[in-house]
């Protein structure tokens, strides 16, 4: 289990989706920290620590990632790779949240490492019942990895 | 004097011979006659003492009958031997008496120890002479003794008278004497007459003769032989002399004669060394030449047998005289059934147009080349590029075929065409329904963003902050939308109409961009420059406009100095497109483009920042401008260096675009 204390890392640039995300981590009880990034350059500098999230304060290790794929500059496909690369990322769970149903998007984040494949329904309860249950199978059934 | 007669004189030593042989033999002859008158005379003596003193005491004896009485006998014997000293001996001559023991019993010269041995053997001779008679010569160490013997029966005495031979003849050695010496004399003078005569005559002019010979034989100058005699040697010497003197003249005449044919022989010998430097060139230049020709033949005809083309030739009545193995792989038959065929016979042929060909050819010697769809005589069916030559061999007119199976390149060519043509359809398709898609996607938009006005127009006083947060959100993002799908008609746009070419003065375009943007960014410290002056190209205006706004829209919203400054111009100096074509670039002091985004920046919607950073955007500029580049044949690329600035760099044609312009599909 997702322990409350373990921080959940958001890539998404659209503030709306984000939002929505949010709105349903709140109906869903989860009180672990939720950080952001916008982009994909941002979420490496994130994971990684460079640039502003130097501070470990301010870039505590993900105990889950809810990755996009369409971002602007290096997309969500990039971030995977650079995460499964990574020696002490790579057993985050890394959960694709996009727009996206393209089969080859689909696989090849799976053949990258990505946990689950979820595509954002387009009708609010849809979403909003999509992020429900996947908070409660990764943060009440599913036992993650201790992390650092 | 005649040699003849010098010669004559030659026989006087002859004459002396015959002298000395005649002296001789008389002597020889009056020695013998004179031995045996000397042999009667003794003769005769020797039996006068037999008869008187030995016959007459031994009658006495006889008479008084004492032969038997020795004492008698002995004195009697005695009375004999006596008498015997009173022989009358001739010069130098004596007697000798053995009696029948071999004891001399008597000797007249020597004592009778001397005597004994001397004439024991004659003794006993004479005892067995049945008449008792002998006579002789008898070698004795004072010389030869010429004897007489009797034999006196009655006391057995053998009684010898001797005289030294030399005695004898000691008379006709005188006369033999003399006449050697005559002999001898004549021999010595004639010897030297000889001597002389040979010499001085004969020896001495034929050894001049001879020199003289050997000096005219050696080739020497002989102007005289010194020969001064009126004899047959003189004349032979005159003529010599003469002969010597023709020899000279000739031998001179012939020296001229060999200088000049020596000469004659070194000119004949420098063209001939000359002649035969130029044979053996000639043969080194043709044996190199026909090295070359065995080796242009060998490649030749590797060139033909190993040739992945087919080559074919056939003579002036359609006969194929020649085929490689890429022909029979190609026509799908073995080299000898082709060989077989004759082309005014084959079906094919004259189905696909090649014999008309071949016979065009034949004709009129100008090479054709022909693309046909050939179903071969032994069923195989293949594309062909045939190249048709005439070539003449014999006086007549051969046709040349080179075939090309390009079997898989059409088969390609066709497979290509369709998949052009099919993703031709697809992109027209494809710009068609985002046409069609967008507007009929901008309608509902317009009622969304529409109502939302009306909701927040007519109920904003009732909701409260959250409420009409989320009702500006509503609005903002029906906006947004609105300019996705206007950016992708715009795109579909550029991709299905036609370019309208015309001459266009890009200094004007600028211009207008310039003044069209400027207006919207005012007070941003923003400075386009062009230093030098652009080319006027054959392009659709209002694309190539369009293209420059976008680029300098980028330049001045990703840019975080305080003075944004833009430049554009032509053909800098970076390597880039072929010529043909001019290279433009737009250059900004902006935040610059990482280098992994190079590629992705030309994809559509593709943004690099988030929504509202850099005042937002679509996402769809750098994409319409790469399509516009591309329709005018043109390329579109960045350099950039991330903080520094960025150069977009995009070529298009020099002069008048003729070219069928295709729209192109590689951003859908």
């Amino acid at each position: 289990m997702v322990k409350s204390s373990q921080p959940i890392l958001i890539v998404e640039d659209s503030p709306e989706d984000y939002e929505t995300t949010l709105r349903a981590f709140k109906k869903s009880g989860l009180a672990n920290p939720v950080f952001r990034c916008e982009d994909g350059d941002e979420a490496l500098d994130y994971l990684f620590r460079r640039g502003e999230y130097r501070d470990m304060e301010k870039s505590p290790r993900p105990g889950i990632i809810l990755l996009d794929l369409n971002l602007p500059g290096t997309d969500g496909r990039e971030v995977l790779r650079e995460i499964k690369k990574d020696g002490t990322l790579k057993n985050i769970p890394v959960i694709i949240l996009t727009t996206s149903t393209n089969e080859q998007d689909i696989e090849g984040c799976y053949d990258a490492g990505a946990s689950s494949y979820l595509s954002k329904p387009v009708d609010l309860n849809g979403f909003m019942e999509s992020i429900q249950r996947l908070t409660n199978y990764w943060f009440e059934i599913v036992i993650l990895p201790r992390g650092e | 004097m005649r040699l003849q007669t010098k010669t004559s004189l030659a026989i006087l030593p002859m004459v002396s011979l015959a002298i000395l042989f005649l002296g001789s033999w008389s002597v020889i002859t009056s020695t013998q006659s004179l031995r045996k008158s000397m042999e009667l005379v003794m003769t005769l003596e020797l039996d006068d003492f037999m008869d008187h003193s030995l016959k007459r005491m031994y009658g006495v004896l006889e008479k008084n009958r004492l032969t038997k009485v020795d004492s008698f006998v002995r004195k009697y014997q005695e009375l004999a031997l006596v008498e015997a000293k009173t022989f009358h001996y001739l010069q130098s001559s004596h007697l000798v008496i053995l009696d029948p023991s071999g004891r001399a019993v008597f000797s007249s010269k020597h004592g009778l120890n001397h005597a004994e041995p001397l004439w024991r053997d004659v003794a006993t001779r004479i005892a067995s002479q049945p008449d008792g008679e002998i006579k002789g010569e008898l070698k004795t160490a004072q010389g030869k003794e010429i004897y007489v013997g009797r034999y006196f029966k009655p006391w057995s005495w053998s009684v010898i008278y001797a005289i030294s031979a030399s005695e004898v003849t000691a008379s006709a050695r005188s006369i033999r004497n003399a006449t050697f010496g005559i002999a001898l004399l004549c021999i010595v003078v004639g010897f030297f007459l000889i001597f002389f005569i040979f010499r001085s005559f004969l020896i001495i002019p034929v050894s001049r003769l001879k020199d003289a010979a050997k000096a005219i034989a050696g080739l020497e100058d002989v102007d005289r032989i010194d020969i001064r005699s009126r004899d047959e040697l003189g004349e032979l010497a005159r003529s010599m002399e003469e002969m010597a003197g023709a020899i000279q003249s000739y031998r001179i005449r012939q020296a001229n004669w060999q200088s000049h044919l020596e000469e004659e022989i070194q000119a004949r010998t420098e063209d001939l060394n000359e002649t035969n430097a130029a044979l053996t060139e000639e043969i080194r230049v043709r044996k190199k030449t026909e090295g070359e020709l065995r080796e242009s033949l060998e490649f030749n005809q590797k060139l033909i047998s190993a040739s992945p083309l087919a080559i074919v030739s056939y003579d002036a009545t359609g006969q194929c005289m020649l085929a490689n193995r890429s022909t029979a792989r190609i026509i799908g038959t073995s080299q000898e059934q082709i060989l077989e065929q004759n082309y005014n016979r084959i079906d094919s042929w004259k189905q696909t147009g090649l014999l008309a060909a071949a016979r065009a050819v034949v004709a009129d010697g100008s090479d054709r080349h022909l693309e046909s769809h050939l179903v071969t005589t032994f069923g195989r069916e293949v594309w062909i590029d045939s190249y048709l030559s005439r070539f003449s061999s014999g006086g007549q007119a051969h046709l040349l075929l080179m075939i090309n199976d390009v079997t898989q390149r059409k088969e390609l060519e066709v497979r290509l065409e369709k998949q052009r043509e099919a993703l031709e359809r697809s992109n027209r398709e494809l710009d068609d329904f985002a046409y069609v898609a967008s507007h009929d996607l901008k309608e509902p938009l317009r009622g969304i963003a529409n109502y939302s006005g009306f909701l927040m127009e007519d109920y904003g006083d009732i909701l409260d902050d959250d409420g009409r947060s989320k009702l500006k959100t509503l609005i903002r993002l029906a906006r947004r939308e609105e300019s996705l799908i206007e950016s992708l008609l715009e795109y579909s746009r550029v991709g299905r109409t036609e370019l309208a070419f015309e001459r266009v003065d890009l200094n004007a375009v600028v211009r207008e961009v310039t003044g069209a943007i400027m207006p919207s960014f005012e007070g941003q410290n923003v400075h386009i420059r062009v230093p030098q002056p652009l080319p006027v190209i054959w392009c659709d205006s209002v694309r190539i406009n369009e293209v420059f706004c976008n680029l300098f829209t980028n330049a001045i919203k990703y840019n975080d100095k305080a003075e944004k400054r833009i430049e554009t111009g032509v053909n800098p100096a970076v390597p880039g497109e072929a010529s043909g074509h001019y290279i433009f670039y737009v250059k900004d002091n902006g935040i610059g483009i990482p280098e992994k985004h190079h590629k992705k920046i030309f994809t559509i919607f593709k943004r690099l920042h988030g929504r509202d950073k850099f005042g937002g955007g679509t996402g769809a500029g750098l994409t319409i401008v790469k399509k516009i580049v591309e329709r005018h044949g043109g390329k579109i690329w960045v350099a950039s260096r991330p903080g520094e600035g960025t150069t977009f760099y995009f070529s298009l044609k020099q002069g008048e675009y003729h070219g069928q312009v295709q729209p192109t599909d590689s951003d859908c």
